[in-house]
């Protein structure tokens, strides 16, 4: 057990709400000391996080300039709309977080629950739009019945009753030696593939440690664990959640838009 | 503070000056519903401005023929994305109303990232300048076409700057001065005229007295050790005894016997 969660449930003397009860842990005087020593440790852990992404980025850049062609060719292959969208439900699912920890603030417990939900279900539409959309097809040639995409292509071959339709020629897009795209222009393209899914996949990866994270919140708050006297963790894992946003701000146009 | 409407929280710990770990909490702030939904309305916009602004380049492109250089694609993309994260830094991340060692923990951890990237791609960007340097043909003395000093004495090298040296005073002195100065300076040199010894020089790396090629070779299978340790004797390999025995008679006795 972390400080974060210390002195478990309700208290046994009183029924109060655990937040109103909380108590720091003993090497702490206050629990505005704790707060702040909690806060600092989640703001050094988030600086690791963006030095793992910095060499993501690096890599694209170098990459980049060794072989524009490629990447240029490789951002052509990504549907702006997709990334758009995705970053749409990021931003979203960003100020729903932002905001529940206004909730716990002003123990307004209803929304509190309600702002982490909405959160948990963006990053969930994420990962789905991500897997469905862009991942699967690009991967395999194997489209899911109701993209929009499929109606530009011709499919030979469909599966589970329908609702998977396989364009030949259209997949193969995969990083390095698994490279099986027929159709490629420069020699380098698997290279692009290479830093899109290692970039994407990364960040995809924390946005399912995300969920985890928030689904951990909303349980504890159907437990009247937040309020006014205690919000550490809705603080800080809203930290970890904006900072994934912040990374696919700058993936966002890298990948998408500059072409 | 002042401008932040909404505080909440215990009272600041009061500051006790003989205390190390002196009292720096910062009010808890409520930030308002308003502010953050004015946040989330800009991140769309801008969003939205950087796709329109790459759509518009595709289509100036497409319709016009008129490229836009990549750079400023990039500068655009990056300032906006730079915008967005600030955003994101001061308002969700709450970074303009919090401790100030949370702010300078980020900021130095962007200036290490500053740094990775500065020096990636100043390595990168000026590897031409370094190749354009390097691809030139290595020949000895120098490949020329180096003028030095001034005035008068100004003088283009061309070629190999030994040959030109004795082209110049060949032409200055004449063949017969020439071979006369040459005879008083360097009479009683040991190599004579031959002043190049490169051509006498020999690679000795890696290589020791026994195994170079004045050698013997007739070592290899008569004196080699057998699998018990003991120098095999002769009648174990009749095929190479009389070879190793023949061999080099010029060479001398070293090693093995």
């Amino acid at each position: 057990m972390t400080t974060l969660d210390i002195n478990h449930g309700p208290d046994g003397a009183t029924g109060r709400p655990y937040h109103e009860t909380y108590k720091p842990a003993s090497h702490f005087r206050s629990k505005d000391e704790e707060f702040d020593a909690v806060k600092i440790g989640m703001w050094l852990f988030l600086a690791t996080e963006v030095l793992l992404f910095a060499g993501l980025f690096v890599g694209y850049a170098i990459f980049r300039m060794m072989h524009p062609e490629a990447f240029r060719n490789g951002s052509h292959y990504l549907d702006w709309k997709w990334g758009c969208l995705n970053t749409i439900v990021l931003l979203f699912s960003s100020w729903t977080i932002a905001t529940s920890i206004g909730n716990a603030q002003r123990n307004e417990q209803k929304k509190l629950r309600r702002n982490l939900l909405i959160t948990v279900a963006c990053a969930l539409l994420f990962v789905g739009i991500k897997l469905t959309f862009e991942y699967m097809p690009k991967w395999s040639g194997w489209f899911i019945a109701f993209d929009p995409a499929l109606s530009h292509y011709e499919s030979d071959t469909s599966a589970l009753g329908g609702l998977l339709h396989h364009v030949p020629g259209y997949g193969g897009k995969r990083p390095g030696s698994l490279f099986d795209y027929p159709f490629a222009e420069n020699p380098y393209e698997p290279m692009w593939w290479s830093i899109y899914y290692c970039a994407t996949g990364i960040h995809a990866t924390h946005v399912l440690i995300g969920v985890g994270l928030i689904s951990w919140l909303y349980i504890r708050a159907r437990k009247l664990h937040f309020g006014p006297g205690h919000y550490t963790a809705v603080e800080v894992v809203g930290l970890y959640w904006h900072i994934v946003d912040l990374i696919w701000i700058f993936l966002f146009p890298l990948l998408y838009l500059i072409h | 503070m002042s401008h932040d409407p909404h505080t909440h929280g215990t009272a600041a710990v009061a500051l006790d000056p003989t205390d190390p770990h002196g009292a720096t909490h910062h009010e808890h702030v409520i930030i308002p519903r308003s502010t953050l939904m004015n946040v989330l309305l800009v991140l769309l916009f801008f969003t939205l401005l950087t796709v329109g602004l790459s759509r518009a380049e595709v289509w100036a492109a497409g319709f016009f023929g008129i490229e836009i250089p990549q750079w400023v694609n990039v500068a655009v993309a990056m300032s906006i994305a730079i915008v967005k994260g600030l955003l994101v830094l001061l308002f969700f991340m709450q970074l303009k109303y919090d401790n100030k060692l949370n702010a300078i923990i980020f900021a130095n951890c962007i200036f290490a990232v500053g740094l990775f990237l500065f020096f990636s791609m100043t390595d990168l960007g000026f590897r031409g300048v370094v190749y354009e340097w390097k691809k030139g043909e290595i020949s000895l003395g120098g490949t020329g076409g180096v003028s030095r000093g001034a005035g008068d004495h100004k003088e283009t090298i061309s070629g190999n700057v030994t040959h030109f040296a004795r082209e110049k005073y060949l032409a200055l002195w004449g063949p017969e001065k020439f071979e006369h100065i040459r005879a008083s300076v360097k009479h009683d040199h040991p190599h004579g005229a031959d002043a190049n010894t490169a051509n006498l020089s020999r690679a000795i790396t890696g290589q020791t007295g026994a195994l170079s090629a004045t050698a013997p070779t007739h070592s290899a299978g008569g004196h080699a050790p057998s699998a018990d340790g003991h120098a095999a004797p002769a009648g174990d390999h009749p095929p190479e005894a009389p070879a190793s025995h023949d061999a080099p008679k010029d060479a001398p006795p070293t090693g093995g016997h």
